[in-house]
């Protein structure tokens, strides 16, 4: 028995898609067309995968897999975008994602890849591999990475444990600003934490 | 009483005055006591011991005649025992030899000052001011009284030395005059509190007091004619002196005491105070140590000063000037007193064995008249070079702060000006002062209160900056002066005016803030006329805005809706179509091939579409950041392009998010015109971090053009990217020349303030 939730804000697309699933019973499909109210929703009742659309106009679909990663640690989230989904291929890479299908994409690759994710599969087009390369290349490139001075200044301010609020008044910035900074930095060296992201500086003497 | 008097009783001043002197000045004083034994007359003493002529007579000589009278006919026996005033003795020596002994007024230079030379010059002194006050003064029925109590006073002194030679006439004028003097006093106090209108508590009935002169002058002219009635008549005449005059100071005192006006105290102490020398310096010592610090004649001179401090009374109609006057001058006198003292002591102790008393007392004079001297010159010195006056009280400091503050809360040049007079007349007790304004432009002259001008307005022409003219009875004080207006303040009073110089410098300060303020003024004015011109046009410019704004959106919507209907749109109708086709074909076999055909069409629909919302709205701006974005941008761009891009993405931290939008615009409007127009070979793009915001560096190999054509043609977007860069207080260098390619340099610095980034893009 899988459980999914399906997080779209067109009905059409919605409806849609629930409909793929009708034939499988196996597949219990719930619908949610506002991205906000998903993780009250999931805290009384978690869902197995998530099939989350990216953009949606209040909240997209790549925070809402991370505050949904953050509530249910083993929830399986699948992005389902109309946008050219290789450029996402990262965020598997970076385990924020399970997996990612296109809106373009078939019945049966849609069944195939929500099945193989509940098995604890993964299924990926083969151009993942292209991207793979790159990424390699690229890696190469800057396989040390350089901070720059206000990153250096930032992990300093988290290593000394300051708070979101107390590191904004320190770079006179507003706390939303620095919310998005920190996320940025965070998905830079590729870690999820505060702590991470200090270990990590120290480890490679970044700072 | 008229000034018709005054011609009469000058003239009579005259005669009189001249005749006294002149007895004065033809016989010297001498009052030598003389006794008759056994049919001779003989010297027991003379008055003054310091007489050198007594050395040639001694007591057993007999007197034979004085200035050639024989010493049986003498009158001046008949009164007293005493040779009183002498040119020639003759006596005759036990011996019996007869000499002539020639008197010299100055043989006693003593009785010539204070018999003489002192009351002659005070004569003349009293004549002279009597002139001045009468042709300087207004004729009021106060100064003619003044001038009357001073000329009777004069003739009482000058009267004295000779009624004591027993001369008739000096006797009956000095008789007569003394009264006279007090009951003119009464009769001058009595107008005085009339005129500073205070209650006067004597009776009103004046004319009754001037039958004691009268009195006094029939009982001298009987003691003239009968000497033995001499002493009575004299004891008399004294005895109603002393009357009228503690009448005249227990009115005064009561008045003072039940009215506390500081007019009165003055006029108290002006009477009182020339009285205290010959108390305390002469009849005290005298009575209690049988000794005296200054001569009764001396001290007597200090009560001669009571009608000249009548005159200061009178020349400054307003009588706290004099207290200002005198509180400045105790001020120092206490000062001088005290350094006076301590230094005739520390003269004392120092060198005090070669010191006579004589000396150190004239050298204690010297110094505090010295000092007093130099108090008076350092204030006339301060004021004169750094604005510096002596104040008793420290309020006009006080004054001038409250009035600055109360005048600084006005916003309005109008309603400063006014506040401004009100000010001045408040505190100078000014009854008319106003501002008086020239008006350039138009020549003519306003004021700040209706009515009558006193003055000659063309007056204002004249005056210089901070400069405070006095005109006859007013006062004119050059306020401010500037393209179109000329200002000054008129000060004017019903009487005559005299401004201290406490006042002026006063009166000058608050000139120059007014002078200040009405510049700051005008300033704040303008600046508020600009303001709301300003806001007007603001109000006229956004329609006009909003109107460019509403027609830019639109043109833009409708070249959205023809290239969507141009090429997605058409590609629909025709899916469409062919799915109407198959919905009617009769041939299923076919179906299924036809369907894929038709949803592969749809896939490429699709992306076309997509392509077409990406470059509307950049993917993973939102999502991934304006790194990942730029990525898929540039890959994109390799993809398609000839050249060979290197290129460098800096992480940036901006504050403004929006900002990551324009960044990402720039890039691909960039790269766009390298792949349209550049024809390079390398294309070389740098994202560059700075302190304050971010850098793009743009540069590649090819064509290159003439940067002003381009600008002016509006191709490629270079205005647009320029204005964008400017929207956000950036800034864009472009530099290219023919064939030489093209590089570009944009510098945005976050923090300073951005225009409203809302309104730019709608």
């Amino acid at each position: 028995m899988i459980t999914m939730l399906i997080v779209d804000d067109h009905p059409i697309v919605l409806e849609g898609t629930k409909k793929l699933f009708q034939e499988n019973e196996d597949i219990i499909v719930d619908t949610e067309s506002d991205a906000t109210h998903v993780i009250q929703r999931i805290k009384n009742k978690p869902y197995d995968i998530y099939l989350i659309d990216i953009n949606m106009p209040f909240e997209n679909g790549i925070n809402l897999a991370r505050n949904i990663k953050a509530t249910q640690s083993n929830a399986s989230i699948i992005l389902y975008t109309g946008d050219d989904i290789t450029d996402y291929y990262p965020l598997i890479l970076e385990r924020k994602i399970e997996g990612i299908l296109a809106k373009t994409a078939s019945k049966e690759q849609i069944l195939r890849t929500v099945r193989a994710i509940a098995n604890g599969e993964i299924v990926l087009p083969q151009n993942f591999l292209d991207f793979l390369d790159n990424r390699f290349k690229l890696q190469d490139a800057k396989l040390d990475i350089h901070l720059n001075e206000k990153e250096k200044k930032i992990l300093r301010l988290i290593a000394k444990g300051h708070t979101n609020k107390a590191i904004a008044l320190e770079l006179n910035i507003p706390q939303r600003t620095t919310e998005r900074y920190l996320t940025q930095l965070f998905s830079l060296l590729n870690v999820d934490s505060r702590t991470d992201a200090v270990n990590l500086a120290e480890r490679m003497n970044l700072l | 009483m008229s000034s018709k008097l005054f011609w009469p009783a000058i003239m009579l001043y005259l005669v009189i005055g001249l005749y006294l002197n002149y007895v004065s000045y033809s016989v010297p004083l001498l009052e030598i006591k003389v006794e008759k034994e056994n049919g001779k007359w003989g010297v027991t003493q003379p008055y003054y011991k310091d007489w050198t002529g007594w050395r040639n007579i001694s007591s057993d000589d007999v007197i034979l005649r004085v200035d050639d009278v024989p010493m049986d006919h003498l009158n001046q026996l008949k009164y007293k025992s005493k040779i009183m005033a002498a040119n020639k003795i003759t006596i005759m020596k036990p011996n019996g030899d007869i000499q002539d002994i020639h008197i010299k007024h100055l043989d006693i230079p003593h009785q010539f000052y204070y018999i003489f030379l002192i009351p002659a010059c005070y004569y003349v002194l009293t004549l002279f001011i009597t002139f001045y006050l009468h042709f300087n003064q207004k004729n009021t029925k106060l100064t003619n009284l003044l001038i009357l109590f001073m000329l009777t006073v004069a003739l009482a002194y000058v009267s004295s030395g000779v009624s004591s030679r027993v001369n008739g006439i000096g006797i009956i004028v000095n008789r007569s005059s003394m009264i006279l003097c007090l009951v003119l006093l009464l009769h001058f106090l009595r107008d005085y509190h009339l005129f500073i209108k205070i209650n006067w508590l004597f009776t009103n009935n004046i004319k009754f007091f001037y039958i004691f002169p009268v009195i006094a002058f029939l009982l001298a002219s009987i003691s003239v004619f009968y000497p033995t009635s001499y002493y009575f008549f004299n004891d008399v005449v004294l005895t109603l002196f002393f009357i009228i005059l503690l009448l005249i100071l227990s009115i005064l005192l009561l008045s003072y005491f039940k009215y506390k006006s500081p007019k009165l105290k003055i006029l108290l102490s002006s009477i009182l105070i020339p009285f205290l020398p010959f108390l305390f310096l002469y009849s005290l010592p005298e009575i209690f140590f049988d000794k005296h610090i200054l001569s009764g004649e001396t001290s007597s001179l200090f009560l001669l000063l009571i009608p000249f401090s009548f005159i200061f009374t009178q020349l400054a109609e307003r009588l706290f000037d004099i207290e200002y006057h005198i509180t400045r001058l105790r001020y120092y006198i206490i000062f001088s007193l005290i350094f006076t003292l301590w230094f005739t002591v520390g003269l004392y102790w120092i060198a005090g064995k070669y010191l006579t008393i004589p000396v150190s007392t004239c050298v204690s004079c010297f110094t505090f008249t010295s000092l007093i001297f130099l108090f008076y010159i350092k204030e006339k010195v301060d004021y004169r070079k750094r604005k510096i006056l002596f104040s008793t009280k420290g309020d006009y400091i006080h004054q001038l702060y409250t009035a600055v503050d109360r005048i600084g809360k006005t916003i309005k040049i109008n309603e400063l000006l006014e506040k401004f007079a009100h000010e001045v007349s408040l505190h100078l007790e000014l009854e008319q002062v106003f501002v008086l304004t020239y008006d350039y432009d138009t020549n003519q002259f306003t004021s700040t209160i209706e009515g009558r001008l006193s003055i000659n307005p063309a007056l204002i022409e004249d005056i210089k900056l901070g400069e405070i003219r006095k005109i006859e009875n007013i006062y004119l004080a050059f306020l401010h002066q500037d393209a179109h207006f000329k200002r000054a303040l008129v000060l004017e009073h019903n009487n005559s005016i005299h401004i201290k110089d406490e006042e002026l410098l006063w009166l000058e300060l608050l000139l120059l803030y007014v002078n200040n303020f009405i510049e700051n003024t005008k300033m704040v004015e303008e600046l508020l006329e600009e303001l709301k011109h300003m806001r007007q046009a603001d109000d006229s410019q956004l329609p006009w805005l909003n109107k460019l704004l509403w027609l830019r959106f639109e043109e833009e919507k409708y070249q959205l809706a023809q290239e969507l209907h141009d090429t997605n749109l058409q590609e629909q109708l025709h899916i469409a179509r062919e799915v109407d086709v198959l919905v009617n074909a009769k041939d299923p076999a076919d179906i299924q091939q036809k369907l894929v055909k038709i949803h592969k069409q749809m896939v490429v629909s699709l992306h076309e579409l997509r392509a077409y919302c990406e470059n509307l709205k950049p993917p993973l701006l939102d999502t991934l950041g304006l790194n990942a974005a730029l990525e898929k941008l540039i890959r994109k761009v390799i993809e398609r392009a000839s050249f060979e891009l290197f290129y460098k993405i800096d992480r940036l931290y901006l504050e403004d998010e929006r900002m990551n939008l324009m960044i990402y615009r720039l890039f691909q409007e960039l790269l766009n015109n390298a792949m349209k127009h550049s024809y390079a070979t390398t294309v070389a793009i740098h994202l560059q971090e700075t302190g304050d915001g971010f850098k793009i560096i743009y540069k590649d190999d090819g064509v290159g053009c003439n940067v002003d054509d381009i600008i002016v043609a509006e191709s490629m977007g270079i205005r647009g990217m320029q204005e964008r860069v400017k929207a956000f207080n950036g800034y864009f260098y472009i530099d290219s020349q023919v064939n030489e390619g093209m590089s570009i340099r944009i510098t945005v610095k976050e923090g300073s303030d951005t225009l409203d980034y809302d309104a730019y893009s709608g």
